[in-house]
């Protein structure tokens, strides 16, 4: 039975509210049970961005706590650590290695033992370059979508949930372009 | 006679009494969900199926059982907001209006957007809001109006007052309460305004609910004569879940017949209506005892919670072994249900976030049970499944794993945000920032700190005033933005001027309401859908009260700061208006401006553009030379008119 509790997180703009929509959709055309949870408002000026997504046969309530994610998707490195706590024992980490300065800080003070803190954790750690991908396809935009088609390795949702997911969520030339570039990368 | 369809049988177990019933699915347009069922016991497949005994059963079955009529190909995944707004368009509601504000702001934008058939506005505030709908209310329209939790203080005034005087339509009034505070400027707990105008409240769980309870609340609305309050929470109105819709009802709009003993409170008519209010009280009492919106879920009998709204789901999750009286009514509450609970459990715990508002009126029930509630459970703050494990278990709570130092990501003004300028421009010469809601409340953060006070919608401007009668040596200044200004800030202003107060009032007007997503308001040149308005004129509007008035543009700094001075110096009171549309407006991000780079040859790191706090300026250490990112500036230029070595420039 598919069960998975999936944390997003990342930096307001990085398009992490589209991922989580997609995320979703993708598991109701899997004929699963879906809750997503978001905070709107103040939160998203630039601040630090938290998604909840839980999908199962049935889900009851829709917040994961601390140490009881499967999965934690880090759009930015930084961000990842941060909710780390919220992986469970065993749970994997998706990450991006981007760094994204916050404001009022300079880029010396940047951290920058994150990836040594990841591994003294009991936790599975792949890293994946999505942001470079996107910049060599021509697009930052397409981080989020490339994330999923990773996060999708672990889930496997069919492609065609993926594909009724993008249309209902994109108009229908960006779903084409998302999708090629998600079932692209699935397929290699 | 007969439907020759393949019908499948959802069963699961009741919540009373362990029956064996539940959600019909595969009839055409005809089929039942149960949101409490977790999963169906059994499927039977039946071959055939006669329509007119299915309805019989339901019909039997609705008396006991929580039962939605739903279209099981009709699926779809909705956010609370957007499942109330699907639950007013079902319940055929006429009429919508609300101020926007987070977690509610959503429900009227989905109304407006995909449901133009009811007539939805933005008013001008929650007050005006509730009187408005209740206008239409009492015209005789099913009437629903959304605010957020600090909104219904606003509105609390003729919400007191309607509880006596009643309705003719439905009038359904939702308050999106913030445990958590994600997003206000407190954590009240709404179900007491409940209590306090003895009006009835639902508290839904999910979407689906969300979307039921609306018609709920209209048909009880319309029964007892009396508005209802359905309290969401922000893990309702922003979580997305799956809802199947369901028929539109069509309801007529009401005939109107005058009744001043009803509806004109003057003393002797509302000693009387008390009387009414609370014979419909003692109504609902029984209503409370017998409607399906409360449900008992009996398992093991050792422990039994009570509990509402999101807290039931995290407390099924908690406790699966353990019995549930969930309450969708939870105020006035079922008596003789609590009483039946009690005698069937042997300890009760009760789960519920923020104040003890079921738990006070529980305890004065069952004076000798075994009770727990908020003895373990925090009044701070939101519940989780893990936080109420937590509370009812001994487990000790293990120490989290020590962390890298990792750097705060506080929310900050959007690239190219015209606050930043009128900020630059202002704190220089205030000793004292009064502020308001909106935006611009970022400006009270650190590293900024240019802010004294955020307490409500509208309290600068008074603020200022009473501030600088007591220390008059002061420089205080009350900044204010246009949506707040139209909201509550008015009054302050005519205040200001009838009290003879000497303060300089800063209205920022980005021409929209922008912390909850741009929706218009009076001084707007747009309207709901986007078409153009007829504006109010806020210069002629400040001035007609009598008050000196100066418009300045906050991305011009050097020309503004020279009018600001001369005015800062004047011992008269001013309104200085800060006229900027929105950074995130379309019309302001469509014409696209080309980015600034930084000239290193010619840049000394003195850092005053750093104070700026744009996101798209990196700093690169104290003392070296910070660099723009490209993609993210937007070109509004700020920079390069503070660079004192004018080493910003734009690209060509």
């Amino acid at each position: 039975m598919k069960n998975f509790n999936i944390v997003l997180v990342g930096v307001g703009g990085q398009g992490l509210i589209k991922s989580s929509d997609l995320l979703s959709y993708a598991a109701f055309f899997e004929g699963l049970d879906v809750k997503k949870a978001e905070v709107h408002g103040l939160a998203q000026r630039g601040g630090s961005l938290f998604i909840q997504v839980r999908i199962s046969e049935k889900v009851l309530s829709p917040l994961i706590d601390k140490k009881t994610a499967d999965f934690l998707i880090g759009y930015e490195i930084m961000e990842a650590s941060r909710y780390l706590d919220y992986l469970k024992k065993d749970g994997t980490l998706i990450y991006d290695p981007l760094r994204i300065l916050p404001v009022g800080f300079s880029s010396d003070e940047y951290p920058d033992n994150l990836e040594n803190y990841f591994r003294s954790r009991n936790i599975n750690i792949y890293k994946y370059e999505a942001m470079q991908e996107a910049l060599s396809n021509g697009d930052s935009r397409m981080q989020n979508v490339i994330l999923l088609r990773e996060l999708n390795k672990y889930l496997d949702f069919s492609i065609d949930a993926w594909e009724k997911s993008f249309y209902k969520c994109f108009k229908k030339e960006v779903a084409d372009k998302n999708l090629d570039v998600f079932i692209g990368g699935t397929k290699e | 006679m007969t439907n020759n369809l393949k019908t499948t049988y959802l069963i699961s177990r009741t919540p009373k009494n362990n029956e064996l019933v539940y959600a019909i699915e595969g009839l055409e347009n005809l089929a039942s969900v149960h949101t409490i069922s977790t999963k169906p016991e059994r499927i039977i497949e039946l071959d055939y199926f006669e329509k007119d005994d299915l309805n019989n059963v339901l019909k039997s079955l609705s008396k006991k059982y929580l039962f939605y009529e739903v279209n099981m190909k009709e699926k779809m995944l909705l956010s609370g907001n957007e499942a109330i707004a699907l639950g007013a368009y079902e319940a055929g509601c006429h009429f919508a209006s609300a101020y926007p504000g987070t977690p509610s702001t959503e429900i009227v934008e989905t109304l407006i957007k995909k449901y133009g058939n009811i007539d939805s506005q933005w008013c001008t505030n929650e007050k005006v809001a509730l009187e408005v709908g209740y206008g239409a209310c009492l015209a005789g329209a099913r009437t629903l109006v959304c605010m957020k939790q600090v909104g219904l203080n606003v509105a609390a005034d003729p919400f007191f007052t309607i509880s006596y005087t009643g309705v003719n339509g439905g009038l359904v009034i939702i308050t999106a309460d913030e445990p958590g505070v994600h997003s206000s400027q407190n954590e009240q707990d709404n179900r007491n305004y409940a209590a306090f105008s003895k009006i009835p409240m639902l508290e839904p769980s999910d979407s689906q609910e969300a979307k039921e309870m609306v018609k709920q609340a209209f048909n009880i609305s319309e029964k007892f004569d009396t508005p209802v309050l359905i309290r969401m929470t922000t893990r309702i109105c922003h979580t997305t879940g799956i809802v199947y819709g369901s028929p539109k009802e069509e309801h007529e709009i009401k005939k109107y017949e005058k009744d001043y003993r009803k509806r004109s409170m003057v003393p002797i008519n509302a000693y009387q209506r008390h009387f009414a209010v609370e014979e419909r009280l003692n109504n609902l009492r029984k209503f409370a005892d017998q409607t399906p919106l409360n449900q008992i879920i009996y398992k093991s009998k050792d422990i039994g919670i009570i509990t509402s709204g999101i807290s039931f789901m995290h407390a099924q999750e908690a406790f699966p072994q353990h019995s549930i009286l969930k309450l969708g009514l939870s105020y006035p509450l079922p008596y003789k249900q609590i009483m039946d609970f009690s005698k069937n459990v042997k300890k009760i715990y009760i789960i519920e976030e923020n104040d003890d508002f079921l738990e006070m009126r529980i305890r004065a029930m069952l004076p000798e049970k075994d009770i727990s509630g908020k003895d373990k459970l925090p009044i701070v703050g939101e519940l989780t499944t893990g936080i109420i494990k937590k509370a009812f278990s001994r487990e000790a709570t293990d120490k989290d794993p020590e962390k890298p130092e990792i750097l705060k990501r506080l929310p900050v003004f959007c690239p190219g945000c015209p606050h930043r300028g009128s900020f630059h421009l202002i704190k220089k010469y205030a000793d004292v920032i009064t502020g308001d809601i909106g935006c611009y409340g970022l400006a009270a953060l650190p590293p900024l700190l240019s802010m004294d006070t955020i307490i409500c919608m509208g309290a600068s401007i008074g603020m200022a005033e009473g501030f600088s009668k007591i220390r008059p040596d002061q420089k205080v200044v009350g900044v204010i933005g246009d949506s707040t200004f139209y909201h509550t800030g008015i009054n302050g202003l005519l205040d200001l001027h009838f009290n003879k107060g000497v303060n300089k009032i800063v209205i920022f007007d980005n021409s929209i309401t922008a912390m909850t997503g741009h929706q218009p308001h009076p001084g707007s040149p747009i309207d709901k859908n986007g078409n153009i308005a007829d504006p109010i004129d806020l210069e002629k509007l400040v001035s007609s009260i009598g008050l000196q008035v100066t418009t300045l543009d906050p991305l011009k700094l050097k020309e503004s700061n020279e009018k600001l001075k001369e005015i800062m110096a004047s011992e008269k009171s001013y309104v200085i208006i800060f006229r900027s549309p929105c950074a995130l407006l379309p019309e302001v991000r469509n014409i696209k401006k080309k980015p600034f780079f930084i000239d290193h040859e010619k840049c000394i790191a003195c850092g005053a553009c750093l104070k700026l706090l744009c996101p798209a300026i990196e700093s690169n250490g104290k003392g070296k030379k910070p660099i723009i990112r490209e993609f993210m500036c937007v070109g509004c230029g700020l920079c390069s008119q503070v660079c004192p070595k004018n080493a910003i420039k734009q690209e060509v």
